[in-house]
């Protein structure tokens, strides 16, 4: 599926392309059936694309400190000429990676992101830290001579949603926590300007249980007990 | 179809003190309807537009403004909807907003027309644009000609009102005044709820697109209770 990105099925070079299953003017279209105030007259679409904006991008990041593997971008940095600075794309966080190494029968390696001090204490030989939102490979040339690319796993940044066939970068899951999230704002507005009959607080309160339902599901409690060999390296 | 003499003729009929028209007053009397007539049919269009709805495809006029200018059509009571030629809406938005409509088509309020933005959606400065709007009434030419066919005939009493109201306050019958104007405020509400319910069952998924509260009211003839 897009939004995993294309890391599961490998792939070439460069960042991947992350896009959810549905469109903004899916969960618009959605949302406006919670109240008939949610008219395109009291909320322009460029108003509710707005709105969905905020509400995505505070899920996602909400979601993205449960658990860091829940949307996954790669990008692939390559080490032809050796350079310790990977430029990563804006991300919400990053939660690993691995590396290539010179020829496949070599096969591929663990990459640890790791705290600066926690570095030296990493378990596998290939290590980064991210300094100032810019990942910065641990070791010289020589150290990294046998790689050929690097591989980062990251969460990228939910961005502003310009039109309605912008597809959200949240999976099918968030379905209801997003509509229930985005009418709670509706809501919000149509009281403003006056339209009567609008229960904001019920509709927050709707919004809320979806919200802490969904963000159960993103976290442990929704799952199956992951099986771990051995401990993180967090 | 009753006619400005139908009207004038009951409207007589309501007073003792009043007395057979000659000619002249007759054609006075066509103008009080007419009048009368474009009054009730505004407030009409304000509470069901689409009951006196029409519709015209309006030319583009690009000598004064390039990114073209459509006149409003000099019989519309209020317009409703716009669309470009390949019958998508067009939105009208504030100047000032432009910039966040640019990906639908829009024009703004301007001179009793629209103009465009020119913007990447349209409409393109040489569009003919469908305007759809409530239309005013025809007015009657003579005594004997029929009011506009889309006037609801049932709801003649409240131009035999006015024209009652007319007579009354012109001859200073003060003790008439009142008894006239509650039951032309009588026929107005039947009209009014007639237009508000002309058509029951529409399904909606929103609030109903209306101009004013529903409780609109004649302007002429005195203060309505």
């Amino acid at each position: 599926m897009p939004w995993f990105g294309d890391w599961l099925g490998g792939g070439g070079s460069g960042s991947a392309v992350v896009g959810g299953p549905f469109s903004a003017g899916d969960i618009i279209r959605q949302a406006r059936t919670r109240h008939p105030a949610f008219s395109d007259r009291a909320i322009p679409v460029p108003v509710a694309l707005s709105l969905i904006s905020t509400v995505q991008a505070d899920l996602h990041q909400a979601a993205q400190q449960r658990d860091t593997f829940y949307v996954v971008g790669t990008y692939m940095h390559l080490l032809t000429t050796f350079n310790p600075a990977v430029p990563l794309p804006a991300h919400a966080g990053v939660s690993g990676g691995r590396v290539l190494l010179t020829t496949d029968a070599d096969g591929t390696g663990e990459l640890y992101v790791t705290s600066r001090p926690a570095r030296m204490h990493a378990p596998r030989h290939w290590v980064a830290v991210l300094i100032n939102q810019q990942l910065t490979l641990v070791g010289d040339a020589d150290y990294w001579s046998n790689v050929r690319e690097v591989d980062v796993y990251y969460a990228p940044v939910a961005t502003a949603l310009a039109s309605e066939a912008d597809a959200l970068l949240l999976p099918a899951s968030a379905w209801s926590a997003v509509i229930a999230a985005l009418a709670a704002q509706m809501g919000a507005r149509c009281a403003a300007l006056g339209i009567s009959g609008v229960d904001v607080a019920g509709l927050t309160n709707q919004a809320n249980t979806a919200i802490s339902v969904w963000l159960d599901t993103v976290g442990r409690r929704g799952k199956a007990i992951p099986l771990r060999l051995t401990g993180g390296v967090r | 179809m009753s006619t400005p003499r139908d009207i004038v003729t009951q409207a007589l009929g309501l007073s003792l003190k009043n007395r057979p028209t000659t000619a002249g007053v007759e054609n006075e009397l066509r103008l009080v309807v007419n009048r009368a007539l474009r009054q009730h049919w505004a407030a009409g269009c304000r509470i069901n537009p689409r009951y006196f709805a029409a519709f015209v495809q309006v030319p583009s006029v690009t000598t004064t403004w390039s990114a073209g200018f459509w006149a409003r059509p000099e019989d519309a009571e209020i317009v409703f909807q716009i669309n470009n030629p390949a019958s998508a809406a067009v939105k009208v938005v504030p100047a000032d907003q432009a910039a966040a409509f640019q990906g639908y088509p829009a024009v703004q309020r301007w001179d009793g027309g629209y103009l465009g933005f020119n913007g990447p959606a349209g409409p393109s400065p040489t569009d003919a644009l469908t305007l759809y709007y409530a239309r005013r009434p025809a007015e009657a030419a003579a005594v004997d000609t029929p009011l506009d066919a889309l006037w609801p005939a049932a709801y003649d009493g409240l131009l035999v009102m006015e024209v009652a109201i007319y007579l009354a306050r012109k001859d200073g019958r003060a003790d008439e005044q009142d008894a006239l104007l509650a039951e032309r405020d009588a026929w107005f509400t039947l009209y009014k709820n007639f237009l508000e319910h002309e058509t029951l069952g529409e399904e909606r998924l929103f609030h109903p697109d209306r101009f004013t509260e529903i409780s609109e009211k004649p302007l002429a003839g005195g203060t309505p209770t």
